[in-house]
């Protein structure tokens, strides 16, 4: 390993990890090491922040006596890392378009493997911490010395996330490096993100269905992870020790089976891999007016199986595991609900809309996508506001068919009477297309036409932190808004509470809409 | 000495290079010319390792590429076709992944870097983000950063384009100055006038296969009353692509 390299690789890659937060440090007077340390800074307080939120909501919970709700939580968020890392190996590996740069220089293999790999922890690293509170606080629990708890959990969770992405590292690059995906490479990359996203929804579902218990009584523990928990509750015990030895072994293996498989033919793989080696062919349809050509156009922009998997695995799967999940449980029926609710099933419309349109949807990208091309097509002869207005209508089209569907399956799963499912998919659709305008300003606002990998365009504006808070913060409101909802419809009459709440929504909407009109689609006029 | 054995690169069923044999000496100006998709960018690519090729062997200096890939990466500086490489970096931060790509030690480097960044009036632009410059300046912001580590072999892919007059004298100058050192320059260009005025030797290309390799004055002297456009148009223009039956 040439240390030199490998620091200025990190550094390299640090930048391209969240190019917004780099360009303000930046703007802000930022360079040099001065720069790399405030980059860093950003990701540790973000950690310390990730970590304080998970640690406060686990408090209560005592791992040392409940070691399956220990095992549970370590496969639970080991489900997540696998899921979310195996897109972004293949992002940062495969996507980047700054390894064709490295290609030509006398880089090391191992030193570039390496700078990706840490790069590729750091941006995974937020969706495992619960682990790292869960294995302090069994230790803790357990009446370990809080120094040695805190150093014992720490190894554990670097030795537990290098098994994961070792695992992830062999499925990736196993994967591609087979005929079958040199042949036909959009297809096995959606494959690829499509199961991986697949195997957290099923193993997550697996998981709950065992058991619909919250209360301190302890649920079946999941063996492979027991090792993990007697290290932690009793780490001078045999049965620790050779729990350490064995995972220590473990990773010893998977590092060596990465140096002799992986790293020895990575040049040739990425090589292969890279994207724009070879010339795609589509077939020409002629006599397309420029509203077809420019759907036509739209559409190919968001062909991209990465984005494809991206937009779905962050927008419209958590919905998507919220009904799944009630529905295998089969214990919502809302067949009951009387008119009372109309306004409710609205507002759970509005609250659906809020959960699926977000920074990272579509609408919320479609300008950005274009890359150079939207400066290019600023000198032709087009109105752009035309231009922009059938971009978003292409997406706004897309996000409401794609948000009924969710409520369509939402109405269908939960036995919801068929006026209320239409007072949701009423309530979905306004808000889709107004939360559509907002997000489609939004992007105009951050324009990111130099992007190299699609998740620069998502941390765009708040960053990683601000994009979870927002998820988070949207659950918690809504939530709360139709807790209060369903409250007073229980407590006052139909106009009373109905009445008032549809006036709101009404001045609300009406807002919203001229707002937009104004402060974006007139500056265009 | 760099020397392309039955060098060949197929894309699916589309043969972008064809048996292609050329040995590079030291000391000259290699030049390849060639209409779009002839071969040049692909030969040049699999020079400095960005593209495997399907058959055939590069030896530089008596060592395999395929099997010394390290050592001779460090000994060429290349400068790619677009100049469109690590945009979010500033121009110093480039330098520096330059100066770490071919170990340069920190003093050795800003002793290179000052005469180079000030000959292509880069030095007070070291801070600004690459993606933030014109096409002429990211050329030079590459430029500068592949003759960092004074390499033997400059590989540039039409070095020339976007650089301003003085820039493009200057680089002219300086690939003169290097082959003239007993190193090795090979670029290739569309400009056939910047071909003559430079080059030592020439590989002519099309559609993958060589059509000639010698002296500017040995092509000139096979019909000593044309200019070189009207010999290399006779020799790979439209005419005689349809002679040949190429036209699609």
């Amino acid at each position: 390993m040439n240390k030199t390299q490998l620091a200025e690789l990190l550094k390299v890659n640090l930048r391209y990890v969240n190019p917004q937060a780099t360009n303000k440090a930046r703007k802000s007077g930022k360079h040099g090491a001065r720069l790399t340390r405030s980059i860093v800074n950003q990701y540790i307080l973000s950690g310390v922040i990730f970590l304080a939120i998970y640690g406060l909501t686990m408090f209560a919970i005592d791992f040392s006596q409940m070691p399956g709700f220990f095992t549970y939580y370590v496969a639970l968020f080991g489900i997540i890392a696998f899921s979310q890392g195996i897109s972004a190996i293949y992002n940062v590996f495969f996507e980047s378009r700054d390894l064709v740069g490295y290609l030509p220089l006398p880089f090391r293999q191992v030193d570039i493997f390496i700078a990706k790999i840490i790069i590729v922890a750091i941006t995974i690293i937020p969706f495992a911490l619960p682990v790292l509170i869960v294995f302090i606080m069994a230790g803790m629990r357990s009446g370990i010395f809080v120094v040695l708890a805190v150093l014992l959990a720490v190894v554990l969770f670097v030795l537990y996330l290098s098994l994961v992405f070792s695992f992830c590292s062999f499925i990736v690059f196993g994967l591609t490096r087979t005929k079958f995906f040199k042949k036909h490479k959009q297809l096995v990359t959606t494959l690829l993100l499509v199961v991986s996203v697949g195997v957290a929804v099923v193993g997550i579902l697996l998981m709950n269905s065992q058991t619909d218990s919250l209360g301190m009584v302890d649920r079946g523990t999941i063996s492979a992870f027991l090792p993990f928990f007697y290290v932690m509750t009793q780490p001078f015990s045999l049965v620790a020790i050779l729990s350490l030895g064995g995972l220590l072994g473990l990773n010893l293996l998977s590092f060596y089976l990465i140096k002799i498989t992986l790293l020895s033919k990575m040049y040739e793989q990425l090589l292969d891999a890279a994207p724009g080696v070879s010339a795609t062919k589509r077939t020409h349809k002629p006599n397309q007016n420029l509203r077809q050509l420019l759907f036509s156009y739209n559409s190919q922009l968001i062909r991209d199986p990465n984005l494809i998997m991206q937009v779905f695995s962050n927008s419209i799967l958590m919905p998507m595991i919220f009904i799944i999940a009630f529905a295998v449980t089969g214990q919502i029926n809302l067949n009951f609900l009387g008119m009372e609710y109309l306004g409710v099933c609205f507002t759970v419309g509005i609250a659906l809309a809020t959960l699926s349109v977000n920074p990272m949807s579509f609408v919320a990208n479609i300008i950005s996508l274009d890359k150079e091309n939207f400066l290019f097509i600023r000198s032709l002869p087009l109105s752009m506001i035309n231009y922009l207005k059938e971009k978003f209508r292409f997406a706004s089209s897309l996000q409401l068919v794609i948000n009924a569907v969710i409520v369509v399956a939402m109405g269908i799963f939960f036995h919801l009477p068929f006026i209320l499912l239409v007072s949701a998919l009423l309530g979905n659709i306004i808000a889709t297309y107004l939360l559509s305008l907002r997000y489609f300003a939004r992007d105009y606002r951050l324009l990111l036409l130099d992007w190299t990998n699609i998740s620069q365009l998502f941390t765009r504006g708040a960053g990683n932190t601000g994009l979870v808070f927002l998820m988070m913060g949207s659950i918690f409101l809504n939530v709360l808004l139709i807790a209060l909802y369903v409250v007073g419809v229980m407590m006052y009459s139909f106009l009373w509470i109905n009445g008032p709440v549809f006036i709101l929504l009404i001045i609300g909407c009406v807002s919203w809409y001229l707002y937009y009109q104004r402060n974006f689609w007139q500056r265009f006029d | 000495m760099i020397e392309l054995r039955n060098l060949s690169k197929v894309y699916g069923t589309k043969k972008a290079l064809n048996e292609l044999n050329l040995t590079i000496r030291q000391g000259e100006i290699f030049g390849f010319l060639g209409h779009n998709g002839a071969g040049k960018s692909t030969t040049i690519k699999s020079l400095v390792s960005i593209i495997q090729p399907t058959n055939g062997t590069i030896t530089v200096d008596g060592l395999d590429l395929a099997t010394n890939r390290m050592e001779i990466k460090k000994k060429i500086g290349y400068v790619p076709d677009t100049p469109d490489l690590f945009l979010q970096l500033t121009a110093g931060e480039y330098w520096d992944l330059m100066a770490a790509a071919y170990d340069i030690p920190q003093t050795e480097k800003e002793t290179r870097l000052i005469p180079l960044a000030q000959l292509f009036d880069m030095l007070s632009h070291q801070d600004e983000t690459i993606s933030s410059f014109s096409h002429g300046m990211r050329q030079k912001t590459i430029i500068i950063g592949a003759l960092l580590s004074d390499p033997d072999i400059w590989i540039l892919d039409e070095p020339l384009q976007g650089l301003d007059p003085q820039a493009a004298f200057d680089l002219k100058e300086m690939m003169r100055a290097h082959a003239d050192k007993g190193k090795t320059v090979i670029f290739s260009t569309h400009v056939l006038d910047t071909a003559q005025q430079l080059c030592d030797q020439l590989a002519i290309l099309r559609k993958g296969e060589l059509l000639y390799n010698g002296s500017v004055e040995e092509l000139l002297a096979t019909a000593p009353a044309e200019s070189l456009e009207s010999i290399y148009l006779k020799m790979a223009g439209r005419h005689a692509q349809e002679a040949e039956g190429f036209h699609e």
